[in-house]
């Protein structure tokens, strides 16, 4: 798309090129403009910047964590056993990441330019990455303690294409990210309306509600705290949630890992303990003991139990102590950790699907977990929370009468009332349905065990049955769906219920599904597709629809999705 | 949003409500010319699968010899190369009936799907990119498939094949013209 524009005024502090620029297609390898002599884009040299220079280690580090393991294996039997061909051998593997970590050092620079982050990196091979300003979807950064001491940080630049960040900046000083950041954020390219760029060329009438008009009279500066999340729901959300679980078999794989070799643990103290306890050297009463070890036992599963609980406190307080919101003009800024901070920019318009969590626990205590999908970036579940902190753990915890207030800041024209809403169940003979799907599991369930054992063998499934009939029921009850004037909402879950809102200028693509099943019952399966499903951990897939429902809801949904030109950029 | 607007004409809606909301004349169907192309490519999956069905019988009959064994796979692989030639012949027609398509002010919308049934529809302005593919028995046909790739997770690209190659570049550049404005997702 080639078009003829005013240079977009330059924000004073940046390093800025004459030329207007053309690129603005995103990745281009090499701009058209500007083509120095030898075909290079002349980029001013003295404004490219180099990396911090403790990037050295940071990379060198982020490289050999791959295979720090064997190496470390190897320096340290080639210590003890005194075989110095391994020693010098497992040295020797450290120096291809050594050499090019320092390569990429010298070879990397970047700076910003026209509104494009431009960076350049290689000798030979030499690559030069243009992202737009506007095309970036999120900068985020992690310091952990080490970085923190030395005052830099790593910074990820993410485009909505791809599965990886854009550009990896590993790493930065803190002034130059900051510098760069609000450089991205407060670059008039960034706010798609002040962009001919952006705005729809079709004959669409430009649409006159409350976001179409955002950045301009929102100045970039001022920030508003949106949620500061307290300690106290952080231990909720860490006794409610199953985090300890994944901790405690992660050290389990380990234990038992290292239980093969040298260091065998011993379990002989425990014996000494029963010993003891029953008071004689030999086990003698083995009624005694039997008690003894039955109150052993059930002290090791509550202990187990309360460890896991706790270390899923531990991971909640550690990843999100110190958790901020903040509004910044058109963005959403959140900061957190512990020991390792991190910190995230959304942009509020690249927000594709809301997805708010309660798991049974938490909706006892009153709390509930936001999750959000933005394009770009790991569009996986990505479970860890140094990386998806804009998404997977949008807010991790929040407590309930505080949803609606945040879940309006999410986006201007939406307004929030989950209580108020009005519903749609799914077919009314879903649960008939599901009922004579659970009666078959049962009966499958017997059939299995018959063979097994053909006296008691049917027990399991008859005694399932109460469980899979009341599940059926519940779960016909839990689907729920509506659809708004900008939004479609379902809501699904028995346990964990899970709310899901997208908006209609943010649909991709929407499907009807039916199985023959389905055709028999006149059901059908409706799907809403958005760009980067998955973080939120909820698919809008929504079943066991009736039939003429779900067809006149996909012509509604079709006209709205393409009557609406998608506002946002 | 347009309440009027013909599709949403609950008129149109068959007593059965099996049928899909839209009037069937406003649905394309895909070339004839794909019924003669998907018989003569199932044809000839079925016929290499003849062939080496043949080829397994005869090195077992010379090895083994001539037993109840090898009459009973004989019969077996016969009646399902039978099956797989006569459905090489109907199979076509019948999913013939059952997938077509439509472009629209708000966007493509494709049926397909003879016992699993899908209606998959792309609003207007979600397409990414879309390419026309052609493999070299379709193109003696005069067909092409129109893969239309959108920002989505699930349905990030949709294949309408069986087109024929004219109507699939049409329907590309129409699809491409109808992208409006340069919004990512």
């Amino acid at each position: 798309m080639s078009f003829e524009q005013e240079p977009t005024e330059p924000n004073s502090q940046l390093p800025h090129v004459v030329d207007p620029g053309n690129g603005q297609t995103p990745n281009v390898s090499a701009p058209e403009n500007q083509l120095g002599e030898d075909g290079e884009p002349m980029l001013p040299p003295n404004q490219m910047s180099f990396l911090h220079p403790t990037s050295l280690i940071f990379d060198f580090l982020a490289h050999i964590k791959t295979y720090i393991l064997p190496v470390a294996i190897g320096l340290f039997y080639g210590a003890t056993e005194g075989q110095g061909f391994l020693l010098v051998f497992s040295a020797l593997l450290v120096i291809p990441t050594l050499l090019h970590s320092i390569f990429s050092y010298f070879t990397l620079r970047y700076c910003i330019s026209d509104n494009q982050l431009i960076v350049r990196e290689g000798i030979l091979n030499r690559n030069i990455r243009t992202v737009p300003l506007a095309r970036i979807q999120n900068i985020d950064s992690v310091q952990n303690p080490l970085h923190r001491l030395l005052k830099v940080a790593e910074v990820k630049i993410e485009t909505a294409s791809g599965t990886k960040p854009e550009a990896v900046l590993r790493v930065l000083s803190v002034e130059k990210m900051n510098s760069l950041r609000s450089a991205v954020f407060e670059s008039p390219a960034h706010f798609p309306e002040g962009n001919p760029l952006n705005t729809p060329t079709g004959d669409f009438p430009a649409i006159e509600d409350g976001h179409s008009q955002p950045a301009a009279n929102v100045t970039p500066n001022s920030s508003e705290d949106l949620l500061k999340i307290p300690l106290a729901w952080l231990f909720k959300a860490g006794l409610a949630s199953n985090r300890g679980l994944v901790l405690v078999s992660i050290s389990l794989g380990l234990f038992f890992q290292f239980t093969n070799n040298k260091f065998k643990f011993s379990f002989n103290w425990l014996e000494e303990l029963v010993r003891n306890s029953s008071g004689t050297s030999e086990i003698g009463d083995p009624l005694q003991s039997s008690w003894v070890f039955i109150g052993l036992s059930l002290t090791a599963i509550i202990f187990v139990l309360g460890l896991i609980r706790l270390l899923g406190v531990g991971w909640y307080v550690i990843r999100f102590h110190g958790y901020q919101l903040q509004r910044n003009g058109n963005d959403l800024r959140i900061s957190c950790g512990l020991w390792t901070k991190v910190s995230a920019s959304i942009p509020i318009q690249r927000i594709q699907f809301i997805s708010i969590h309660r798991s049974l626990l938490m909706r006892w205590w009153g709390l509930a977990a936001i999750r959000i999908e933005t394009a770009g970036g790991d569009s996986s579940q990505n479970e860890n929370a140094t990386e998806s902190i804009s998404k997977r753990w949008f807010i991790p915890v929040i407590a309930e009468d505080h949803v609606t207030a945040i879940i309006q800041s999410l986006r201007p024209d939406l307004i929030w009332e989950e209580a108020s809403l009005e519903f749609k169940s799914v077919s009314p003979r879903t649960t008939n349905r599901l009922i004579r799907i659970a009666c078959v599991q049962a009966v499958v369930l017997c059939l299995i065990g018959l063979p097994v054992s053909p006296t008691w063998g049917w027990i399991p499934g008859i005694a399932l049955l109460p469980i899979l009939l009341a599940h059926a029921v519940k779960k016909g009850k839990s689907m729920q769906y509506a659809r708004r004037s900008n939004e479609v909402v379902y809501r699904s879950g028995i346990f964990n219920r899970k709310t899901s809102i997208t908006f209609f200028d943010k649909i991709q693509t929407l499907c009807i599904s039916q199985s023959p099943f389905d055709r028999r019952w006149g059901m059908a399966t409706l799907c809403v597709d958005t760009a980067a499903a998955g973080p939120a951990g909820h698919r809008m897939q929504i079943a066991y629809l009736e039939e003429q429902f779900a067809n006149t809801e996909l012509k509604h949904l079709r006209i709205s999705a393409a009557g609406r030109e998608p506002i946002f950029g | 949003m347009t309440t009027d607007h013909p599709t949403t004409d609950a008129a149109t809606l068959s007593e059965t409500g099996r049928e899909s909301v839209n009037p069937p004349e406003l649905f394309k169907k895909l070339a004839p010319a794909n019924i003669r192309y998907e018989q003569l490519s199932r044809a000839i999956t079925a016929t290499t699968l003849t062939v080496v069905a043949t080829i397994a019988l005869l090195i077992w009959w010379l090895n083994n010899g001539f037993d109840t064994a090898w009459l009973l796979l004989l019969a077996a692989a016969s009646i399902l190369l039978v099956f797989l030639f006569v459905m090489a012949w109907r199979w076509p027609t019948i999913s013939y009936r059952h997938n077509s398509w439509k472009l629209d002010e708000e966007g493509l919308e494709i049926h397909k799907g003879v016992f699993w049934k899908h209606q998959i529809s792309v609003p207007l302005g979600r397409v990414q990119h879309a390419d026309v593919s052609q493999g070299p028995i379709q193109r003696s046909f005069g067909l092409g498939t129109l893969i239309i790739h959108t920002a989505g997770t699930q349905n990030s690209s949709v294949v309408l094949s069986g087109l024929s190659q004219t109507t699939a570049t049409e329907l590309r550049d129409q699809i491409i013209s109808q992208k409006r404005g340069d919004y990512v997702v």
